[in-house]
């Protein structure tokens, strides 16, 4: 296990490493909590319908009657884990060192350096758990598999390692929701390294629904191999107090294809800096980020985008709307491309507004009230047309845009 | 019985007056075309009677079937029967035609309007649009079509068209025009009709014409007259016309 004590070293030089984008937060006081804490959750009961309830709101079926498999994770503690598919393992991060470590050493901090930055780092040399997902050759799930992440209880550190890996001319669709019980101070880091193996399809979808007292620094890296497609869509329906991500997803092999959107929400004093970032590194790539924001009370959304096109016939498009809500409420949109060829072919749009009264006085004439008008006009602003995920996950995403919508 | 009546109405848009003493009238089931240059006020007028809070009322009344509305609230206003077609409507993004047409609908406790939506989509050669986002990418011709389908689905019983066959092809107006007849204005239903081309006035059956110029009203009559003088010498005809001068 040489690799496992070099990455170690690396992650230890990296502990008080800042992270380019964002607040940064005090990671050694929750470190030092941590050791403290007892493995065990008290109190916990999945069956609870409060809680239940709660998960619901982010996306995961309770029930499981229409999933694949789940992977359920409260603080540091693994509460349940399984597959029902034949051909798809889901393991938990030390299950799948210890028991198949020949696959996970080709994949582990492959898509993401260890020492980006203190929080990969505190994830590699203080974390617990993560899911592991297989999903082997010519395997396509047809129902997605849903992973969920719980913060509960008080000054909890939460720092899962997570990676999926899809062999060949597989197809998966993971639902993660991520949210909190009972008010927790805390802070949710979480390591996610996405492997789409040769025409191979990955849809991720990830629910956020956090309070304010909560930090939440995600650190997602995704490969994709020839002809293989990743679409990811990040829905932020309640922010923490501070969250910065930057999913960086490179497009390796030939007539790779990427989208990649989100849907944020601002409330409060919360400070939301979310990005992604697509390489188009192989020959024929193509990449899509879409991004929509939302700003209510005082909050500041930086929303970043870049593209980089590294080669022949590689195409991006970047698309970034920002809607204010209040006057106290700060949009800043901040769009890259880069092109490193002269056969790539990048675009972009951004644009930050408030509602247009035009458009309010319109559909009031239509018969709506002045608040029906604004909601669904800002219901509208927050749909992003996502093709080639499932119909049940674009009516729960739909679903979820709706009650967002409701409130603000 | 009037479905309509504006009487002395004066208007303003940020402080400026667009109409000035405005009289007009539409009976229950007539239909009636106000014709008159662009920008002589009136989309203004259809703007104040479905009662947009950007155009204020300075003085005047508005009365629907007897019942004064001057200061009801828009959304009241159509709930009670009256639809507008907008001259521009604006692009509503991320909201389908099919969307806002059902929510619309069931708002009003309609239950099963597919059918008819249906029907009149394919009336108006529009089913393509219907899971369009709203005005996004339009033609002039489609957005016009479109605000058209949301009034027919609304059931008026006073429908305001402001300039439906502007920027609209030859064919399409004289398709627009079969569908107002047959199925738009029936049962009673009253309309203004605004135009400035006075195009679709000659595939609809009007009974009277108003020309307003200047924020005023310069003359009512028989629609068929004054849409003939007015195709054959144009509107300044009726700035000329002493006759008419008693209008204002």
């Amino acid at each position: 296990m040489d690799m496992r004590e070099e990455v170690k070293r690396k992650a230890k030089k990296a502990l008080s490493k800042p992270s380019i984008y964002g607040p940064d937060i005090d990671l050694e006081y929750y470190i030092k909590k941590l050791e403290r804490e007892s493995s065990k959750i008290v109190g916990f009961d999945i069956k609870d319908p409060r809680v239940q309830s709660k998960l619901e709101s982010v996306g995961i079926d309770v029930v499981e009657a229409e999933r694949s498999g789940s992977y359920y994770q409260v603080n540091h503690q693994v509460v349940s884990y399984y597959s029902k598919i034949p051909g798809v393992k889901v393991l938990t991060l030390e299950e799948a060192i210890n028991e198949y470590w020949d696959i996970i050493k080709d994949y582990y901090w492959k898509a993401i350096p260890v020492d980006k930055d203190k929080y990969t780092a505190t994830v590699e040399l203080y974390g617990k758990g993560g899911y592991v997902i297989i999903v082997d050759d010519n395997v396509k799930i047809k129902q997605p598999l849903q992973t969920c992440l719980l913060l509960y209880g008080h000054e909890v550190l939460q720092a899962p390692h997570n990676i999926i890996i899809l062999g060949e001319n597989a197809e998966a669709h993971i639902i993660t929701g991520c949210t909190f019980l009972r008010e927790p101070t805390g802070v949710h880091l979480g390591v996610s390294e996405f492997y789409v193996g040769r025409g191979s399809k990955l849809t991720f979808t990830m629910i956020h629904g956090w309070g304010l007292q909560q930090h939440v620094r995600p650190r997602t890296g995704v490969i994709v191999e020839d002809e293989g497609e990743y679409i990811s869509h990040y829905v932020v329906l309640s922010p923490p107090g501070t969250l910065q991500t930057y999913p960086q997803v490179k497009l390796k092999g030939k007539n790779t294809r990427a989208h990649v959107s989100s849907v944020c929400v601002g409330l409060g004093k919360s400070v939301v800096d979310v990005g992604s970032e697509i390489v188009l590194e192989g020959e024929g790539a193509s990449g899509e980020i879409i991004s929509r924001s939302l700003g209510k009370d005082e909050t500041t959304i930086i929303a970043r985008g870049r593209i980089v096109g590294v080669a022949e016939r590689a195409k991006g498009h970047l698309e970034c709307m920002g809607l204010l809500l209040s006057n106290s409420a700060v949009i800043e949109a901040i769009p890259q491309l880069s092109a490193h060829l002269d056969d790539v072919e990048l675009t972009h749009e951004a644009s930050i507004g408030r509602i247009a009264e035009d458009e309010i006085y319109y559909l009031m004439s239509k018969g709506f009230t002045y608040d029906e008008a604004k909601s669904i006009i800002v219901r509208g602003f927050m749909s992003i047309e996502i093709k080639g995920i499932p119909k049940a996950l674009k009516d729960m995403i739909d679903s979820v845009v709706t009650i967002i919508s409701s409130k603000l | 019985m009037f479905a309509l009546e504006v009487i002395g109405l004066t208007v303003s848009v940020d402080g400026k007056r667009i109409l000035k003493n405005i009289n007009l009238n539409t009976k229950k089931g007539e239909v009636v075309l106000l014709l008159g240059p662009n920008g002589s006020g009136k989309s203004t007028l259809v703007q104040a009677i479905i009662g947009n809070p950007k155009y204020k009322i300075e003085e005047g009344k508005i009365l629907y079937y007897g019942e004064d509305i001057t200061k009801a609230p828009m959304e009241a206003r159509v709930l009670k029967g009256i639809g507008l077609a907008y001259q521009i409507p604006p692009k509503i993004r991320g909201v389908k035609v099919r969307d806002l047409i059902i929510h619309m609908l069931r708002k009003r406790g309609a239950t099963d309007v597919m059918n008819e939506l249906d029907k009149y989509a394919s009336l108006l050669k529009v089913q393509h649009l219907l899971d369009r986002e709203i005005n996004v990418g339009f033609s002039g011709g489609e957005m016009k079509k479109v605000e058209l389908l949301f009034t027919l689905m609304q059931r008026p019983k006073l429908v305001l068209l402001d300039e439906i066959d502007s920027g609209v092809d030859v064919e399409n107006i004289v398709l627009m025009g079969k569908v107002i007849n047959e199925h738009l204005i029936k049962n009673g239903t009253s309309a203004l009709i605004i135009t400035h081309t006075a195009q679709i006035a000659r595939h609809i059956k009007a009974d009277r014409a108003y020309v307003m110029i200047d924020g005023t009203i310069k003359c009512e009559g028989d629609a068929n007259k004054i849409v003939e003088t007015i195709l054959r010498f144009g509107f300044e005809r009726c700035i000329k016309c002493v006759r008419w001068s008693i209008w204002t």
